[in-house]
């Protein structure tokens, strides 16, 4: 237990080294790597002058180090993430991100539980299958459904359901409004509006939890207990419920993590396509427009939840089971 | 029984058997599976279809028909023609071409140089240099790939471009500063080959190694041609940062592998013989990790793929005229009046690309249920 | 193996914080206010016919760059901002001008107008009674004073106060930053002020019906210099109620609008959606038709074709040769570049003749449209004869080319596609397309940083001086293509002065065929607006420019 508690703390002493590396990284990008930062920040009518000013208040003319802990502390010290440049010019970064994060966040919670739910069950009975032709037809169409693109997908739901059928409205976002401070923001899980993009961004996950649950079923029915129930004559759903399905679970802890990285992907192109004021659309219009401040405000909270979801899922992993211990001395 | 478990576990006793040579029955195990045998045989249309593009395309990618404009599929062309008249088919084909460049270059760069460098590396020699490479690993592992590729995309476009102007202009005009940078590198890929020779002379490695040398002073010789090509830099771009982010996943797996292996007897007995650092690496530990090498390739692939598709669709990988699956999807998919009216810009494109990373999937599963010791 | 489940379920927990440890805290703020903002509005309902004095117009609209009236200068902006802000004078939908702000228009005959000695001439401006602000402040003399220099004030960085309000006497040391006020504006008391200009300029009160020229609220933005945009306080027919980044704008009528109340009490645009999508399933009233259902839409068999309308807008699409940079310095390039294109084949074939081929750059409907202007005509041929004849010898002499076009997205525009293959095919020039968001691209376009550029104009108001002088004097600060030509700066400052209309009109011919001739610009096609108008919306004007014009419509029921 005690080499389990030093983990631990390892791991999180080790996840502000990460995002301090991490948001290094991305804040040089974006000040050495555009050729124009200054014009873009200075102003359409800025002369020499103008430009020699903002580059003194960013302090441009400094190392990138003493920049980036300027940066830095703005953020820890003041919640500071900069103003946008050329998108909302002047506004505040974050008064812009976190409504979008809350948008963003609604139709990736729904996409999160349908995956993991209706994957798990979806898994089991392919396991229970096993041996029969729907065995490899479950296989064959998981695989199919983790495959395909979300930008793939997408335009085909759209075509059929959007302009075909018009059974979901044409418009990406709606529903009853709360206040959050810098402005309302819809709630999408209250109306039709989260349809689409729910089901979109849960299908690779359905598909993906599916074969994980199927594969440790699979492993879990070949086990001594397992044989031990049924030749005991437990009935096969107890012997489902009660041995199968817990022991089965537990791998899943590994793919929320995955899970994650596909949902954020995945909404980049449903927040486009359908025109979902969430992040990933901000992201692209921020990307377009060169407004560096809150791509970067982005990369930096983005990285900062997942870093944080993957150390938990690491120590989760390890509690459950013990047998798996990370570090290189320890492995032989 | 094949179970298909998505990662290689981390260690296991099996790992501890060398596997040596098994691989004709790897492969007689693989043609056995009949969707991996129907998923590498489309890879391999796709890969030819792209890779021979100029020969194959019925058209050039670019030669417009302004009088046969958004015409649907036909005899004359089997996908149609977009808004320009311009075949579909041949796009779809020089797309694939587009599919083929990234993902070849980034497995080489990324997926080979880098991962099994990497993971060699830092497995073998263990300590302060491990750490260093793991942790650098975990940072770039534990972020989404997509927006930090946005980010360095949508940063760094201007200057990599500036970057490959500049190459292709000393290049074209034999400027010095090329040569002398082509010079050094064919210089070190010779002392490399020395080095190793002169290392692993007993078993005939050094024919293969040979081998890979040439080919990579070809290569070289390659890129002159590719550099010449409008939107080169867009290819350095993309491949680039997609290496950042698809070495970790298989150097982990590489790591661990070489991590059992390096105690084994006979590696210990060649280390106590005086063989060094490099020719262990080579001759004994990375016969043993191919396998494992290969199904992270394998799975990575589909990946990559997607990935570029997916950049460019967001208008920051390759760029026009360059034709690439994102910008056809992004034209056939994104606007409602063109879904409802001229179905098949989109549905052409997105069948395609929908197969082929299927396809690269269903590789990918099969061949980790053949190479992992662990699936049986 | 309980706690194992306990564990999980604890971490799909902790992940819901660790993704965002949003929901939480949406949950806490979102509280409270929820039912009260629940109650007050009913968004998606269509069932608002009873809300406010009649209804609610919704129309899809795009993101407004700003709603700064002192700094924008693109159409998708203005649209917004000529329905919030109002200043002196305004455009009606026939483009006359209308007394806004001000009583009345002032003339010599009535006064307002008075030649001094030196040349200069003064303005007299008599307020309206009563003026109000969004926020019941009252508007005076002064607060129009104050506006004008806010928007010559170098700080606000404008790129227009030069050309909309350089006339005035001491915008041009204000913009220096030389003088801290505008000496040619006068207050004489509370609702009289006077504007003194250089010269005697016949478009000048047209100058000021411009978003530039606009009343602001000083204080507002005093107090909130960075946010005031997104809750303007203006004088127009109609304030802003809200804008939902990237969700929608709504603009809800002012009632004690000076020139009389809207009839429309709320007006929505999304700013998201596919607009025929929406139109046909009642979300939308008004929805442009985009390229691939035009051809439907115009089949009288459709059911949709009842309610299609077009109209000819005062706009220009045009190719932008940069005469600063290699190789467009030489006018035969960019000459040979004009004659390599197509244009009576893109607009067939790629825009199924949705708008009609520009062969002058002054558009018909203006007084010195002339059928006979001569833009270079398609002739590749002669464009190959050309380039050989070039500074650059030829395709092989030319450096890398890139045309840079406003869009975002993974493809160029088919236009400019089109224009790209016929330079290969018929130039052998290989020409890379760049693409810029929009607000990015005007900016680029406005520091000279493109080679080649496609740009659309629209007029602000019917005058050519507001495309000819502010786009080809070579000392305005709106000459995006660097071209200068003495000739052409004499004879553009000699018809600004010009009282007399036929001479004017002549002038001002004279020069466009100079400009058609050394081809800085490369006029494309003219701008026409196709439009699903659903019958009970009455008097939706399409104006020919853009002007304040929700306020006339109405709703049947």
């Amino acid at each position: 237990m005690q080499g389990l508690l030093a983990y631990t703390f390892q791991r999180l002493l080790w996840a502000p080294v990460i995002l301090l590396f991490v948001s290094f990284f991305a804040f040089s990008l974006t000040r050495l790597g555009p050729v124009d930062a200054v014009d873009v920040l200075a102003g359409p009518r800025a002369d020499d002058a103008a430009k020699e000013r903002v580059r003194q208040e960013l302090h441009l003319d400094d190392s990138i180090f003493e920049q980036y802990g300027i940066y830095i502390k703005n953020l820890l010290w003041e919640g500071d993430f900069g103003k946008s440049v050329t998108i909302y010019r002047g506004v505040d970064v974050w008064d812009i991100i976190w409504p979008r994060i809350l948008v963003s966040m609604q139709p990736g919670m729904i996409a999160l539980v349908f995956a993991f739910s209706v994957g798990t069950l979806v898994g089991i009975f392919a396991a229970l299958r096993q041996g029969t032709w729907m065995d490899p037809l479950a296989i064959g169409s998981f695989l199919f459904f983790q495959s395909i693109p979300v930008l793939v997908s997408l335009p085909f739901l759209v075509l059929i359901f959007v302009v075909r059928l018009g059974w979901l409205p044409a418009v990406g976002w709606g529903g009853p409004e709360v206040d959050i401070g810098p402005q309302e923001i819809a709630l999408g899980i209250f109306s039709k509006h989260i349809i689409l993009p729910a089901l979109v961004l849960s299908l690779p996950g359905v598909a993906g939890v599916a074969r994980l649950v199927r594969a440790t079923t699979l492993s879990v029915l070949g086990e001594d207990y397992v044989r031990t129930a049924r030749a005991k004559g437990l009935p096969e759903v107890q012997v489902v419920g009660r041995h199968v399905v817990r022991n089965s679970l537990l791998p899943l802890v590994t793919v929320i993590g995955l899970s994650l990285t596909t949902l954020l992907e995945g909404a980049f192109f449903v927040e486009l396509i359908l025109g979902i004021p969430g992040i990933g659309q901000l992201g692209f219009q921020a990307a377009q427009s060169r407004d560096y401040d809150i791509i970067l405000a982005l990369v930096l909270i983005i990285a900062t939840a997942f870093i944080t979801a993957n150390i938990i899922t690491d120590i989760a992993y390890t509690f459950i089971d013990p047998r798996i211990r990370f570090g290189s001395r320890e492995s032989n | 029984m094949g179970s298909a478990l998505a990662e290689p576990q981390v260690e296991d006793e099996e790992g501890r058997r060398p596997s040596i040579g098994p691989w004709r029955l790897a492969l007689r195990r693989l043609l056995r599976k009949k969707l991996a045998v129907v998923a590498l045989f489309l890879i391999g249309v796709f890969y030819f279809v792209g890779f021979f593009a100029p020969l194959v395309s019925p058209q050039d990618f670019r030669s417009q028909d302004l009088e046969n404009t958004l015409l649907g599929p036909s005899f004359d062309h089997p996908f149609g023609t977009d808004r320009l008249g311009r075949d579909q088919l041949s796009r779809v084909i020089w797309s694939a071409r587009t599919t083929i460049i990234v993902t070849v270059a980034t497995v080489v760069a990324g997926s080979l140089l880098l991962s099994v460098g990497l993971g060699m590396l830092s497995g073998y020699l263990g300590g302060k240099v491990d750490t260093v490479i793991m942790r650098t690993g975990e940072a770039f592992g534990s972020l989404p790939a997509l927006p930090m590729l946005i980010l360095i995309n949508a940063t760094m476009r201007d200057r990599v471009r500036g970057w490959v102007d500049g190459l292709e202009r000393n290049m074209s005009t034999g400027e010095p500063a090329f040569l002398v940078l082509f010079g050094i590198l064919a210089l070190i890929a010779i002392i490399g080959v020395a080095a190793w020779l002169l290392e692993s002379r007993r078993n005939g490695g050094w024919i293969a190694i040979s081998i890979v040398a040439s080919l990579f002073i070809l290569a070289l010789w390659g890129m002159q041609a590719v550099f010449a090509t409008p939107g080169a830099s867009d290819y350095f771009l993309i491949f680039g940062a997609l290496s950042l982010f698809f070495w970790v996943g298989s150097a982990r797996v590489i790591r661990s592998q070489i991590l059992a292996l390096r105690e084994t007897e006979y590696v210990v007995a060649a280390r106590s013989m005086g063989a060094g650092t490099w020719r262990i690496l080579a001759n004994h530990l990375l016969p043993n990790v191919s396998p494992i090498i290969i199904v992270g390739i394998s799975a990575s692939l589909g990946a990559i793929a997607g990935s570029e598709i997916a950049l460019t669709f967001l208008g920051v990988g390759v760029h026009d005229p360059t034709p690439s699956f994102g910008a056809l999807i992004f034209d056939g998919g994104t606007s409602q009046p063109v879904i409802r009216n001229h179905p098949h810009l989109l549905i052409f494109p997105a069948v395609v690309v929908g197969l082929l990373i299927f396809s690269f999937n269903l590789l990918g599963d099969a061949l980790n249920d053949v190479l992992t010791p662990k699936a049986r | 193996m309980n706690r194992a489940i306990l564990v999980i379920l604890g971490v799909m927990a902790a992940l819901v914080m660790g993704v965002g440890v949003l929901v939480v805290i949406l949950v806490a703020t979102g509280g409270d206010d929820d039912a009260t903002t629940q109650s007050q509005e009913t968004p998606e309902d269509d069932g608002d016919g009873n809300g406010g004095s009649s209804g609610e117009l919704r129309l899809r609209g795009a993101e407004p760059i700003t709603l700064d009236p002192h700094v924008t200068q693109d159409a998708g902006s203005a649209l917004y901002i000529v329905e919030i802000f109002g200043g002196l004078l305004t455009l009606d939908v026939d483009l006359q001008i209308q007394p806004d702000l001000a009583a009345e228009i002032p003339t010599e005959e009535n006064g307002g107008k008075v030649v001094n000695d030196d040349g200069t001439v003064t303005y007299t401006f008599e307020l309206r009674e009563g003026l109000l602000f969004h926020d019941r402040k009252p508007v005076f003399a002064d607060t129009v004073k104050a506006s004008f220099e806010r928007a010559a004030d170098p700080a606000t960085q404008s790129l227009v106060s030069e050309f909309f309000l350089g006339d005035i006497v001491g915008v041009t040391e204000k913009l220096r930053g030389e003088s801290n006020e505008i000496t040619g504006i006068q207050v004489i008391d509370d609702t009289t002020l006077t504007i003194t200009i250089e010269r005697d300029l016949p478009s000048f009160l047209f100058k000021l019906t411009y978003p530039t020229a606009f009343v602001i609220d000083p204080a507002q933005i005093e107090n909130d210099p960075d946010n005031w945009t997104r809750r303007p306080n203006g004088t127009g027919p109609y304030k802003l109620d809200e804008w939902r980044f990237g969700e929608r704008i709504i603009l809800k009528a002012n009632d004690r609008y000076h020139l009389g109340a809207p009839k429309v009490e709320t007006v929505r645009y999304l700013l998201a959606g596919s607009s025929i999508t929406l139109y046909e399933a009642g979300d939308l009233d008004i929805a442009g038709i985009a390229l691939d259902d035009l051809e439907r839409i115009q089949d009288p068999a459709d059911p949709l074709n009842a309610e299609y309308r077009s109209g000819q807008r005062l706009s220009l699409d045009y190719l932008g040769f940069n005469t600063n940079t290699p190789p467009f310095d030489d006018p035969l390039v960019r000459r040979a570049f004009a004659m390599a294109i197509d244009k009576e084949q893109i607009t067939r074939a790629v825009y199924q003749n949705a708008i009609p081929v520009a062969n002058s750059i002054i558009m018909p409907g203006l007084s010195a449209y002339s059928e006979t202007a001569a833009a270079p005509e398609f002739d590749p041929e002669g464009a190959l004869a050309l380039l050989a004849e070039s500074s650059y010898g030829g395709p092989e002499g030319l450096p890398d080319i890139t045309l840079a076009e406003s869009g975002t997205g993974a493809t160029s525009g088919p236009g400019t596609s089109a224009m790209l293959e016929m330079w290969r095919q018929n130039l052998g020039v290989e020409v890379a397309i760049q693409q810029a968001e929009t607000a990015t691209f005007f900016q680029d376009v406005d520091q000279g940083r493109y080679q080649l550029f496609t740009l659309g104009w629209i007029m602000d108001y019917p005058d050519e001086e507001d495309i000819l002088n502010i786009h080809f004097d070579s000392e305005s600060p709106n000459n995006n293509t660097g071209y200068s030509n003495p000739e052409v700066d004499t004879l553009l400052r000699q018809a600004l002065l010009e009282t007399d209309q036929s001479t004017r009109i002549d002038l001002y011919r004279q020069v466009e065929d100079i400009i058609l001739a050394d081809v800085p610009w490369f006029p494309l096609f003219f701008d026409q607006f196709h439009a699903l108008i659903k019958p009970y919306v009455n008097d939706y004007l399409i104006p020919a420019s853009i002007v304040p014009r929700l306020r006339f419509i109405s709703l049947d029921e």
